[in-house]
Order: C-alpha cells, then structure tokens, then sequence
C-alpha cells in the first residue's frame, strides 16, 4: 500500500519524464490496435474467403485430393445426390453444394480456339447466388434466366475475364475442355452476365450451372468435390469431425457408387494447404511483429525509468537505510511504470481503436496491384482493417507488459543502491 | 550491556588499484542514553563510523555489536529490519522524501519499522508537535526551510522509539540560529525520551551540546571525553521562531 502511494507520486513527479514514458506506451498500443486490426482484416477476409471458396469442409474422393493440381478428372464422387441428402441432415451443416470446376481453353466465338486458359465454375444455380453472392455483383447483363433449360446453357464471366477476352453480354464463348477418360470435349455458352466480384481470382472465372460442366466432363451424377457449409467457418474444424462421422458409414460407398478402392475424405478449409500452412506462418510472423512492438516500447520505457532510478540513488539509499526491502524497491518502480502505462495504454488503445474503426470505413483500393496477384488467390482488392474490442483489450495488457519488462532492468539496478548512499545523499 | 560495540574496526574503501584506509583500529562503546559526538575535521572518517554503528555498513575487520549482537552474523535483510525497527537516521542534506508531506515522511518510517497500529495517526502527530512543526504536517519538504526539513527528519527519526538514533553533520546545511535550535531539539528528544543520539560534526558549538565527545583523526580515536553539555534553554513556545519558514 505505501510502495503504491509513493509509486503514485513519483509518477506525477517529474511531469515532462513520465509523459514522455506514457507517450512511449502510447505509441506502442496504438500501434497494435491498429497493427493487429490490419492483420485481423487482411488475413480474416483472406480466410473467409478461402473458406466461402473451398467449403468450410470439403469431401472428396481421397485420390483427387491428393492429385488435384493434375485434374484427374476419373478420381470423381459417380453419385453425389445421396451424399449431399446425407449431409444436408448432420448437425450444424447450413448448406451443401456438390461442385465441378473445370480447367478449360476458352475463347470467344469467332476468334481463335483455345486462346485463354480459364476456370468454369461448375455447381448449382443455389451456390453461386447464396455462397458466393454473384446476383449482386452483375455489373452488366442480367443473372441466369428462371428456365433451367435456357440457364443452363448461359454463363456468367468474371470481370476480369471478360475484358481479356472482350467478351459482352449476349456473346457466344466456347470451352474447350476434357472428359473424364481424356477425350476433348467443347461446349459453348452465352454470357449472360460480367460479375464484377471484388475478389482478384473470381474475377477470372467462369460461372455456370452444374448440369453443364457434368455433361462436359461425361461425370453425368456426379462431381469432383461435395462443399459443406456451416454457421461459422471459424468452427470448421468441429464440422469436419461431424461430416466425417457421416462418411463412415459402410453403405455409403455403394450408393454413391464408388470404385472399390476408392475412399472419401473430409477436410476442413483450414486443415488443406495452402491454409494449414498460411495460418501458422502469419501467427508466427504476427507474434514476431508484436513481440518487436512490445520490445522496442519497452526499450523506451526503460530509459526513462533508468533515467529515474539514477536520479533518485540518494532517496532510495534513504529508504534502503530505513529498512525497505529488495522487493519493495523493485515494486517501487514496477507500480510506477504500471501507473504511467495504464493512463499511456489506455489512451493509446482508445486512440488506436479510433484510426483502425475510421480506416474501417474507409479501406484501402489496393487497384492494379492486386490484378498481378497470382490467380489462386482470393485476394480481395479493397483491404480493410478489422478492429473488435478485445483486440483493445489485447493492446492495452501488452501495455502493461511492456511496463513490467521495460522497468524491470531499472528496477533491478535500483534494488543494487546500497544503504550507504543515503549518508552520501545531496541535494 | 553496552548498547552499541566496535572493536579494532578497520574499514577499507577501493579506489581503483589504491585502498583508502578509513579508519584503523577504532574501538568505542556506546552506552544506552549518551548524547555522543563524533568530532573531527572533514576526512577524519566520521561518516563512515557512523555508518558502521547504524549498520549501514560493515567493517573491513573488526566487530561491531548492536545490542550484543555481532552484526557481521546478520543477512542483508535482516540488517534492513535492525535498522527499521531500533534506529533512526537524521542526515546532513536531510533527506526527506520530496513527493510525501511531513506527515507521510513520518508515517512512512513506521511503517517501515512495522507498525500498522490503529494509534499511528496521533503517534506521527504527537513526533511532529515535539519538533514544533504542528502547523507544517501537509507540506512538502520544498515548501519547508531547511530548519523545518530537518525538524522533519528528527520526528521521523525518533517516532518509532527507536534504540539509537544515528545523526551524521545534522547541522552543517543549517545557518548557526536554525542549527543551535535542531541541536535543542534533538538534546530534549534526549533528555525527555532518553533517545541515544550518536552525531558527528566538525563544528566547536555543536560540540558543547554533548555529553561525551569522541574526537577522531585520520581514521584513529584521539581522545574519549565525557563532559557537562550546555544546559538547555527552556522549551520555546509551539510553532517554531518566527522567521522559520523563510530561511534554507
Ligand atoms: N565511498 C568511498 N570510496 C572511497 N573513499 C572513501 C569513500 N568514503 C569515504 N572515503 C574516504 O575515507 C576517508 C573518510 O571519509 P569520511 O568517513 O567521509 O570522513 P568524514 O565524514 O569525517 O568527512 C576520506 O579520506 C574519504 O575520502
Ligand atoms: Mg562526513
């Protein structure tokens, strides 16, 4: 109790000095706040993306997960109309879209074959209206037409896309891509719509109704992945578990008409690569930005306490000959810094909280940059931070510990003044 | 039993290569209710006898006992409680703490000596009327003169009740007026409490106030004399001289 009370007043001592420490504190939260907001934001929308993209959970034969990249088109699920009934009854599933993606060589009808190398998008009408939201982002042309006979011969074209092929609604475009056992297999569409998405690589994509790319691919039941959907793609994992449950069920193979050594995985968004790996390496690269924040701040907070402690040898060598103890000496200066970095902390996450809710609003265009991102990224071109009270919270306890382990040097150098100095004490 | 004891202390300091022999075989005995004064000239090694008998240090060889304790016995810590609970220092530059009032400075050492009695209140009231400094107990020792700092001082030194109250050159940063007046105060603390003192000064005046004078040169005790102190003057009225919160 008495440390704290003279803790207090030497914080209110020397006013220019503690200031200066709590400005330091300041900086430091703030920096956070808003520092932690960005990496919230980039990386939060990067991941809802990739989860909205690739299903919170995905099933899939094993084979094709494991050789994707090669689109080997015959590791296919033949049946998936039971598989998505199934799901659809598991607990915390939202939604379930079968889905048939395609590499393709696309061109315009009347230029020539195979000019652009384009992705078709291949999944039921449900999908691209509710888990991508395509219907709002029509920028020209009109969404698939209500008859599924004239939909499925239309296709919507990213922006992107679009304009490399200079392709406008109501234009014929041609896909050139293969079957399941190899053979060349064209279809033609009419664009219907250009989707300007937001999002650098479904901007480059092909968005059409599932019947089609089947027929494309000679896959006529079947799909290459089944995308589960929940309530939180933050949970995906606890899903994951639930879904695979549901696979396990020895009839299912035989339903779904799989080749007898074929077998079906489930996996979360945040269990495949690139996201597994993504994840850890922003944590890791995350806690060594705050790690640098909380060290430098702490770097300023030491001097200054140590700027104090030499300043005050003679009063503490009175107090040491007066009996305070080690630990009083070191609590002396801890509680101080503490004071004077809960006022610097608190302002400085109030302050940050402030700049990362106005930047919020606002967003960063990343514009022509973003286009030269590689196209297996769901990078959104419009950045914006993310702030949420415990990021606040967050900040502001690191304050607090860039006080203790700033003024603990100081503090141990204090605790080293030996009884002797207050006979040598002047003023 | 004596309360304080050195025998054949030597006390070394390093300079770099070179040792400073403060003092060279100093054997004293303090007795319970001695007004002592160190005397001699500046470097004869009072502060650092001063600082052997307040245990703030430790002899180089030698013993000291406090109480009949050898001292060298005792850890750091435990020193530290020694010198809370049983003495009090009175020093030459004062040195209150700046950022307490009078009363806090006072209080403060009784906390340290591990009193949280319900009575701490009245006790660091009552310290701070015997120096006269009842008007002065919410100021900062910068709103104080120097005098009144070291009234201060002597009420924080002497409310704990301690065994020995160690006072080194306590008048050396008075004028002779405010210095004469802390002598009285702390010879009545004496006399009324029957406080020990031990001071050191290099000052004739001062000197008279004893009633023992150790005389020390070159780090050796040159003569042990006892004497009649000066007869105090009655006690003044309350509040201090007028004049008193000006000078410093
Ligand atoms: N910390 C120290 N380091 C080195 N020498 C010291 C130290 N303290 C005192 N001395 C030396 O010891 C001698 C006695 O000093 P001190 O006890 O302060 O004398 P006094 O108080 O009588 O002036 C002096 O020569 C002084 O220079
Ligand atoms: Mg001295």
């Amino acid at each position: 109790m008495l440390v704290v009370r003279l803790a207090l007043r030497n914080a209110s001592r020397n006013v220019r000095r503690t200031a200066l420490t709590a400005l330091t504190v300041l900086l430091g939260t703030m920096l956070l706040v808003v520092g932690m907001s960005w990496v919230r934001g980039i990386f939060g929308q990067f991941q809802a993306e990739a989860a909205r993209s690739t299903g919170h959970v995905r099933v899939t034969t094993q084979a094709w997960a494991e050789r994707e990249q090669l689109q080997p088109l015959y590791e296919n699920i033949p049946r998936t109309a039971p598989l998505v009934q199934r799901l659809e009854r598991v607990e915390g599933v939202s939604a379930v879209h079968p889905r048939l993606q395609l590499g393709v060589l696309a061109s315009k009808d009347g230029g020539e074959l195979g000019d652009t190398l384009a992705l078709v998008v291949g999944a039921p009408l449900a999908y691209h209206r509710d888990v991508l939201g395509l219907p709002e982002r029509v920028a020209q042309g009109a969404w698939f037409d209500e008859d599924p006979q004239v939909a499925g011969k239309q296709a919507l074209v990213g922006r992107a896309l679009a304009r490399e092929m200079a392709l406008s609604p109501g234009d014929k475009a041609i896909f050139l891509g293969r079957t399941q056992d190899g053979s060349m297999s064209d279809v033609a569409f009419t664009v219907v719509g250009i989707v300007d998405t937001g999002n650098v690589l479904y901007d480059k994509q092909v968005y059409v109704d599932l019947e089609r790319t089947r027929w494309m691919a000679d896959i006529p039941e079947g799909a290459l992945e089944v995308l589960v959907y929940g309530e939180d793609y933050q949970a995906a994992e606890e899903l994951q578990a639930q879904v695979a449950l549901a696979l396990a069920d020895p009839g299912l193979a035989a339903e779904l008409a799989l080749a007898p050594d074929a077998r079906l995985i489930a996996q979360a968004w945040s269990q495949r690569e690139p996201w597994a790996s993504a994840l850890k390496l922003v944590n890791a690269i995350v806690g060594i930005v705050i790690g640098c924040i909380v060290f430098i701040t702490a770097l300023g907070v030491l001097n200054t306490m140590l700027m104090s402690v030499l300043e005050r040898t003679g009063e503490i060598g009175v107090l040491r000959a007066m009996g305070l103890g080690t630990a009083g000496v070191l609590a002396l200066f801890v509680v101080e810094a503490l004071v004077i970095s809960t006022v610097g902390g608190a302002v400085g996450a109030s302050l940050g909280s402030g700049l990362a809710i106005a930047l919020q609003g606002v967003g960063v265009d990343l514009g022509g940059a973003a286009s030269n991102l590689p196209d297996t990224m769901p990078v959104n071109r419009v950045l914006h931070p993310l702030w949420s009270p415990d990021l606040a919270v967050s900040a502001f306890l690191l304050g607090l510990v860039m006080a203790v382990v700033g003024s603990s040097t100081p503090a141990l150098r204090a605790t080293r003044i030996q009884p002797v100095q207050a006979m040598r004490a002047r003023r | 039993m004596a309360l304080c004891t050195l025998e054949a202390v030597t006390k070394d300091y390093a300079m770099g290569e070179v040792r400073v022999p403060a003092l060279q075989g100093v054997s004293v005995q303090i007795e319970a209710g001695e007004f002592t004064a160190f005397a001699g000239p500046s470097g004869s090694g009072k502060t650092t006898l001063l600082n052997l008998v307040g245990l703030l240090d430790v002899p180089t060889t030698g013993t000291v006992r406090m109480e009949g304790q050898d001292v060298k016995a005792l850890s750091g810590h435990a020193l530290g409680r020694l010198r809370a609970r049983r003495i009090g220092f009175i020093f030459q530059s004062f040195n209150l703490i700046p950022v307490l009032t009078a009363f806090e400075n006072v209080e403060l050492a009784l906390r340290l000596a591990g009193e949280h009695g319900p009575d701490n209140g009245d006790r660091v009231r009552k310290a701070l009327v015997d120096v006269g400094l009842e008007r002065f107990m919410d100021r900062r020792p910068s709103q104080m003169s120097g005098g009144q700092q070291q009234r201060v001082a002597i009420a924080r030194a002497l409310v704990k009740r301690p065994a020995l109250v160690i006072a080194d050159e306590p008048t050396a940063n008075l004028d002779s007026k405010n210095g004469e007046a802390i002598l009285e105060d702390m010879r009545r603390m004496n006399v009324e409490h029957g406080a020990t003192f031990i001071f050191s000064t290099h000052d004739k005046m001062v000197i008279e106030h004893a009633s023992r004078v150790v005389h020390i040169m070159d780090g050796k005790v040159l003569q042990d004399e006892r004497r009649t102190p000066r007869p105090l003057p009655p006690r003044p009225p309350a509040n201090g001289t007028p004049g008193d919160g000006t000078a410093a």
